[in-house]
């Protein structure tokens, strides 16, 4: 298939998992405390580059990933924020046989206060989960997780294979 | 004569993305993440959670 097809047909799926993220995060708003309309999933574009200068303390340089987007047609980039500011960085890409979504790369704001801390990962993997749905994939494997947030992707489901990856089950029954 | 076009049997189709946002639904893993949206980790997350610096 064209690559330029791939790619647009790919958009789609992407602008689809982040507008149903958005939808998910509205929905909670009628059972939580916590302020999630003014959470936006939005891609990682020139405006989320922008506000990535920010950001001190930052150990990638998001950048580059502006290359891998064009380099890999089928990946998936978020950028989560909290009204104007920007709060979250992730970018995945699925393996060629589109079984395995894997997260290359994710951060959150490197701040000790921003509005939504210790949720970076549980929001970024919304978005994931309906874009490794969307494109039929089985599993969503973290590529290099970081020692210190082990505990938390286990607390959001993942656990390690025989081989020793973090991974988690995508789950096509829904309720 | 009629030329018989023939589809390629390899060739994979990818399941359509539903369309409307209103017929949602949430599986068990997504559930599991907004609970922890809500409440927040139990632990404190740090600010790189994958890949390699």
């Amino acid at each position: 298939m064209p690559r330029e097809r791939t790619y647009l047909r790919y958009q789609l799926y992407r602008s689809e998992a982040r507008k149903k993220a958005a939808f998910a995060t509205l929905q909670m708003q009628s059972t939580s405390s916590a302020d999630m309309s003014k959470v936006r999933f939005e891609p990682i574009d020139a405006q989320a580059l922008a506000a990535f200068e920010a950001w001190h303390d930052s150990v990638f340089s998001w950048d580059e990933v502006v290359r891998w987007k064009a380099r890999e047609p089928l990946s998936f980039d978020i950028a989560i924020w909290f009204e104007q500011e920007l709060c979250g960085l992730c970018f995945a890409n699925p393996n060629n046989s589109r079984q395995r979504v894997r997260i290359v790369r994710l951060e959150g704001r490197p701040a000790k206060a921003h509005p939504l801390r210790n949720r970076i990962a549980a929001l970024a993997l919304i978005a994931i989960d309906e874009f490794a749905r969307i494109i039929g994939s089985r599993l969503i494997e973290v590529q290099e997780p970081m020692p210190g947030a082990i505990p938390i992707y286990q607390q959001l489901g993942f656990a390690f294979d025989l081989q020793g990856r973090l991974v988690l089950a995508v789950e096509n029954q829904v309720s | 004569m009629r030329k018989v076009i023939k589809k390629s049997l390899t060739k994979k189709a990818l399941p359509k993305p539903a369309g409307a946002l209103g017929s949602l639904a949430l599986s068990a893993n997504q559930r599991r993440f907004l609970h922890v949206v809500e409440n927040g980790t139990d632990l404190d997350e740090p600010s790189v959670l994958a890949g390699r610096p």
